[in-house]
């Protein structure tokens, strides 16, 4: 009796239901991790600019963080991890047009690149000018093609 | 032989100038309205104004008309009646109504002279041939009805009373923000009563100075977003807000964003 008890709890425990998330759902998971991350950065990046607090001598770690998260776009957004895969902001249009995405994906990288360039310079006046224009050319750019409303 | 000419030349200059100063007037205004988003495929890098863009709504999808200055498949033979007829009263020059994905019911209150300014800056672009392609709509969504839904809206509109401040003028009008920022009904009229309460099924968030809208951003915030797309919270806004962003309010004055900014307080 008891091996019938075992197996039956067994077979329920294997059943799809309690299966942990498919490798899909991992990746998107993963994904939305990263991009949350570069969003801190990026708002902690926009408070020192602004003035809104003192931590100027972070401001380059922060930069940095978000060029070693860029590091991980080419590789985050395998195939079938769309909408069709888990609930995802990110659009087919990702996968249908390889050539376009990646080269937006390069142009947020070299627009990271020129922003660091005048970060490091330390004139904050100027990196905060200089943040607008990467928010536009990198993140905003990207967004504008590649990633859906938020319900 | 030099002093006519420079004669010429001083004769000739004020109406020089004055085309360019009423073209770059046009510019700001078409600017202003926003007509290049939609009116280009730039998901598949079509060419500037020439239609084909998709625009997917409950009612199906619509592809946006050439609106460039082509004679065969663009706006190049339309009069001065004729566009104001069409932005205004969402009539072709045929007679046929326009579906309601044209914003023509905010675009009434566009004055005639600034309509014929953006005409002016059209007509100054390059015309560029392109077939217009056919809506895939419901199959309850018929052009012989948008006459009687006019009627209906209008009755609805008229119940709201209208704003004159620059703000408006920028945001009701020109900007048509209720357009996706508005709830509609099941018939597609907009529920001014909701007014700038979003739209769910555009995914298009709550803009109203109400708790759920814009009431806790600061005006810096504001600022941000109209001149780069940045959200508060380090994001930034995508899809058809970006195009809105990029195309129409990073190129409106300070002044003029301040005036939008001023206005949604108030609602």
């Amino acid at each position: 009796m008891n091996k019938i008890i075992a197996l039956v709890i067994g077979s329920i425990l294997s059943m799809p239901i309690f299966a942990s998330d498919s490798p899909a759902e991992d990746n998107i998971e993963y994904r939305t991790s990263v991009m949350t991350a570069i969003r801190g950065h990026n708002n902690a990046i926009k408070l020192i600019v602004t003035e809104k607090v003192s931590h100027t001598d972070k401001l380059v770690g922060h930069i940095d963080a978000i060029k070693q998260l860029f590091g991980e776009l080419d590789s985050i957004f395998p195939a079938g991890s769309g909408s069709d895969s888990g609930k995802t902001n990110a659009k087919n249009d990702i996968w249908e047009k390889p050539e376009k995405f990646n080269r937006t994906i390069s142009e947020a990288k070299q627009a990271l690149d020129t922003f660091r360039g005048i970060a490091t310079q330390g004139d904050l006046s100027k990196t905060a000018v200089a943040f607008k224009e990467f928010g536009k050319t990198s993140c905003g750019s990207c967004h504008k093609s590649f990633k859906k409303k938020d319900d | 032989m030099k002093q006519p000419l420079t004669l010429l030349w001083l004769l000739l200059l004020p109406a020089i100038a004055g085309a360019d100063t009423s073209l770059d007037k046009g510019k700001y205004l078409f600017q202003l309205a926003n007509c290049y988003a939609c009116h280009t495929d730039t998901p598949n890098d079509g060419p500037a104004l020439a239609g084909g863009r998709a625009l997917e709504t409950e009612f199906g999808t619509f592809y946006t008309p050439n609106i460039t200055s082509d004679k065969q498949t663009g706006i190049g033979n339309w009069n001065d009646q004729q566009f104001i007829m069409a932005v205004r009263e969402g009539l072709a020059p045929d007679g046929s109504h326009y579906y309601p994905s044209f914003p023509y019911p905010a675009y009434r209150n566009i004055s005639d002279n600034d309509l014929l300014s953006i005409k002016q800056y059209l007509f100054s672009l390059p015309p560029v041939k392109q077939t217009n392609k056919e809506h895939q709509l419901n199959w309850y969504v018929s052009r012989f009805l948008i006459g009687a839904w006019k009627i209906l809206n209008d009755f609805s509109t008229y119940q709201a009373p209208a704003e004159h401040s620059r703000g408006a003028y920028l945001l009701d009008t020109l900007g048509h923000c209720n357009e996706c920022h508005t709830p509609r009904n099941s018939i597609g009229i907009l529920q001014f009563a909701d007014k700038f309460k979003g739209n769910k099924t555009l995914s298009a968030p709550d803009i109203s100075s109400g708790p759920e809208g814009i009431a806790d951003w600061d005006t810096d915030e504001l600022e941000d977003l109209f001149s780069y797309g940045a959200l508060p919270d380090g994001d930034y806004v995508s899809e058809h807000m970006a195009e809105v962003v990029e195309f129409s309010t990073s190129k409106w004055t300070k002044e003029d964003r301040q005036a939008a900014i001023d206005y949604l307080r108030d609602h």
